[in-house]
């Protein structure tokens, strides 16, 4: 027997605005957004997004359809915290759960009905009250037999809805859908699929599966499938463990056509590649250099390392000729971005006949160290003096240099981490 | 320009310069071959402007003259036509007309001169040596020759000529910084091409290939000469020339370990085929293998936290006390594929001091793999 499956998506409304607005209470009520330090709109309240703000939008626009918009700088540390705690909430109802991004997870609760005393629908419901009653905003709820099915339905009303697709009303909502609005398909494939005259939902889910076979990859006939109200995509309820590749850019402002600056700023991007590298025990084989420029040129090289590896030091030593080749005084720059790719595991180490034998394990112990530092007294805490200059000062000059404002004017002994304020926050979090 | 020869040796000529005609797209020349009619045959002319190759071929030679084009095109059509005779003609701007029996194909040329020039070759300072069994020395070293590596030394393999007395030795190097092959040979040249000291060069890999290319298509003796930055290679009325790269190879003698007490005795299929069964199961990149050593055999493991384990045992003579060492199995397996003898050592000071690989009763080649600390 195959029992149907139930599974929930559970997205939260405007989510960066929302963090804000629940923790101020002046904010209420009105169009916030957020983003300011990036000079875009990273998100926006639905006060906002009533005016016609959308996101991207450069805030000097903003500015003209919404002249009392309140513009905040992104507090992520804030918002990484509530979203573990929604994703807690979400986990007292059941185990499986995957976090899919900062703001949205599926959780299954296929079975769960005697357990929990309620209906999918009545669980579904007290999930929905719970979250929005203690993390004072909404989430929108879609309750399906598949992933792709639930995601539709958390979509369908929003803010603050909850949609229920049981499978024999699957076909109502896909034929009001238009196909490119599916999970996964997105312009290409759109456009792929107007050739065979598919544009809604619907019209997809009814061609055969020897059709989807034929013209489409796999990821499609997985999609189909799920539209069927099969479930075929997993719950990934495991934190990730791995990456492919590891990515950090930054942007500046003013753009600057200082080598060194700019430089500095590349410094600081690799540094914390590599952290990141090194807490999931990768290393890499070799590294992208990325710079962009005022008017939005990018220019990028590669390098391959000798041996794998997630020594900030190596990788800015490896950099530095590239990044000479790549940089001219005749352009401003505004951001620099590193990839660290081909990455492995840091446990098994191809010794080397050429370097000193005992310089790897040298490197383990201070870097040990300085991890240590940072995990107890904070990410910046020891930096390389290569990247001196973009600590030394901030990130943005003017208007969008502006901390959040728990950072700024704090009492003697204070930490920004003190004035975090979640509201109605009882437990630990970890 | 007119000229007939037979498919045979034109096929030859062609299949030998596909290896240098330049595939990346830098210099659309470079995808071009040169001919050149002189009364004494075609001479057909490739190079990527680091490696060049000129060949002298039998032809009847009707009307002298030059013209280049696709070298791509010129092998595709030989390979396709089945008349043993073909007649090349170079018409109005450029064009050739390639014809084999009945079929004709009319091809887009250019003039010779816009061909690049092959490096002169200095008279003065030519040294020429017999160069015998060079293919041997080539298959043992270029295996461990890095790629795209960004020392860039690295990417070249070393060839020194060291003298002594009424012979000399060539020796081959070529390491990536984690394996590396050594071997060497002594040849008793002509007094007069005996060099008065040491010569040390660098050639690129892709040189090193297609020397080796060359060699292998039959025995005839080379001749290996040296100016101040090209290498020459001389067989069979064809010359090969390499720019020698810059830089200083890394002290190799250094790193290649002496006679360690730990020395293990194996049989080289059985460790071959040990090493092929047991890496299945250490799918990660650095293809772990753990070996133990015992008094009389070697324990082969590995294992990977998604996928298993994987253990064998093999017959080994072995005298010193009990150790284990990680290996990248394909590294060891690049060694293992260029060993002629049935049975092989291994000796290695610690588990992760550099392990030496030699054939058994060969001390001209030795190879060296770094362990994998795990």
């Amino acid at each position: 027997m195959h029992l149907p499956r139930a599974i929930l998506h559970v997205d939260a409304d405007a989510f960066f605005a929302a963090c804000e607005q629940s923790r101020n209470p002046a904010l209420q009520g009105k169009p916030v957004i957020t983003g300011k330090e990036r000079g875009i709109v990273a998100s926006m309240s639905y006060e906002a997004k009533a005016r016609g703000v959308t996101r991207a939008m450069r805030l000097h626009e903003v500015r003209k359809l919404c002249p009392n918009a309140v513009f905040l700088p992104s507090d992520y540390e804030t918002y990484s915290l509530l979203s573990m705690r929604m994703f807690a909430i979400v986990r007292r109802f059941t185990p499986v759960v995957e976090e899919y991004s900062i703001d949205e997870c599926f959780a299954d609760i296929t079975g769960m009905q005697r357990s929990l005393r309620g209906s999918y629908q009545t669980i579904a419901e007290r999930i929905k009250q719970t979250l929005d009653r203690e993390l004072g905003f909404t989430f929108s709820l879609g309750l399906g037999p598949s992933k792709v099915i639930a995601k539709i339905g958390s979509k369908w009303k929003k803010p603050s809805g909850l949609t229920c697709i049981p499978g024999h009303d699957i076909h109502h909502y896909l034929a009001e859908l238009p196909v490119h609005k599916l999970w996964g398909i997105g312009a290409q494939t759109t456009a792929y699929l107007a050739k065979y005259r598919i544009f809604t939902a619907l019209e997809f889910a009814r061609k055969s599966e020897n059709w989807i076979t034929r013209y489409l990859t796999k990821p499609f006939v997985e999609l189909w499938q799920e539209l069927q109200g099969r479930s075929l995509l997993q719950l990934e309820t495991r934190p990730k463990e791995s990456y492919q590749s590891i990515q950090k850019f930054k942007t500046f402002s003013p753009p600057s056509q200082d080598r060194g600056f700019v430089f500095a700023q590349l410094s600081k991007n690799i540094e914390n590649a590599c952290m990141k590298a090194r807490r999931y025990h990768l290393a890499a084989r070799g590294a992208t250099c990325l710079l962009r420029t005022q008017d939005f040129r990018d220019t990028g090289l590669e390098v391959r390392f000798t041996r794998p590896t997630a020594f900030s030091h190596e990788v800015i030593r490896a950099l530095r000729p590239i990044f000479d080749e790549m940089f001219h005084s005749k352009y401003s720059y505004r951001s620099t971005g590193i990839v660290l790719f081909k990455l492995q595991s840091d446990e098994v180490i191809q010794l080397t006949l050429f370097d000193p034998p005992m310089q790897i394990e040298k490197y383990q112990r201070v870097y040990r160290a300085v991890d240590d530092l940072r995990r107890r007294y904070g990410k910046h805490t020891v930096f390389l003096g290569s990247s001196f200059d973009a600590h030394a000062f901030t990130q943005h000059v003017g208007e969008r240099g502006d901390a959040p404002e728990r950072k700024a004017l704090l009492l003697k002994g204070e930490t920004p981490r003190k004035r975090l304020g979640l509201p109605m926050f009882l437990g630990n979090v970890k | 320009m007119k000229v007939r020869m037979a498919r045979e040796d034109l096929l030859t000529a062609l299949q030998r310069v596909q290896g240098v005609v330049e595939k990346r797209n830098t210099m659309p020349i470079l995808a071009n071959i040169l001919l050149e009619a002189k009364p004494e045959g075609l001479d057909i002319v490739a190079t990527d402007l680091e490696i060049g190759m000129r060949g002298l071929y039998k032809a009847t030679v009707d009307e002298p003259g030059a013209v280049t084009f696709s070298a791509r095109t010129l092998f595709d059509i030989l390979k396709e036509v089945r008349h043993s005779e073909i007649e090349i003609v170079v018409g109005d701007n450029n064009w050739v007309t390639v014809k084999a029996g009945k079929s004709q194909f009319r091809v887009v040329g250019l003039a010779s001169k816009d061909y690049p020039a092959l490096p002169a070759i200095e008279r003065d300072g030519l040294l020429s040596i017999p160069a015998q069994g060079l293919l041997q020395l080539l298959k043992k070293t270029v295996f461990a020759v890095g790629e795209k590596d960004t020392r860039y030394v690295l990417n070249g393999l070393l060839i020194s000529l060291l003298p002594s007395g009424k012979k000399v030795t060539i020796r081959l190097v070529g390491t990536d910084g984690h394996r590396l092959g050594w071997a060497e040979q002594e040849v008793t040249p002509d007094n007069s091409a005996i060099p008065s000291s040491e010569i040390k060069v660098i050639i690129p890999k892709k040189a090193a290939i297609e020397i080796r290319r060359l060699l292998e298509e039959d025995d005839k003796e080379p001749l290996l000469g040296f100016t101040k930055n090209l290498l020459i290679l001389r067989k069979s009325g064809l010359v090969l020339t390499s720019r020698i790269m810059e830089g200083t190879y890394p002290n190799y003698q250094q790193v290649v370990p002496k006679e360690s007490s730990k020395k293990v005795t194996v049989n080289k299929s059985e460790l071959e085929g040990a090493l092929r069964r047991v890496a299945i199961l250490s799918k990660d990149k650095a293809h772990a293998v753990k070996l133990s050593f015992n008094s009389e055999h070697v324990h082969l493991s590995s294992k990977s936290p998604d996928l298993g384990e994987a253990e064998e045992e093999i017959a080994a003579q072995y005298t010193g006390e009990h150790f284990s060492a990680g290996f990248n199995a394909r590294y060891f397996l690049d060694v293992l594929s260029v060993i002629e003898t049935e049975s092989l050592s291994l000796q290695m000071e610690t588990a992760l001091s550099p392990c030496l690989i030699q054939e058994q009763g060969n001390p001209t080649f030795k190879a060296v793999v770094m362990p994998v600390k795990v």
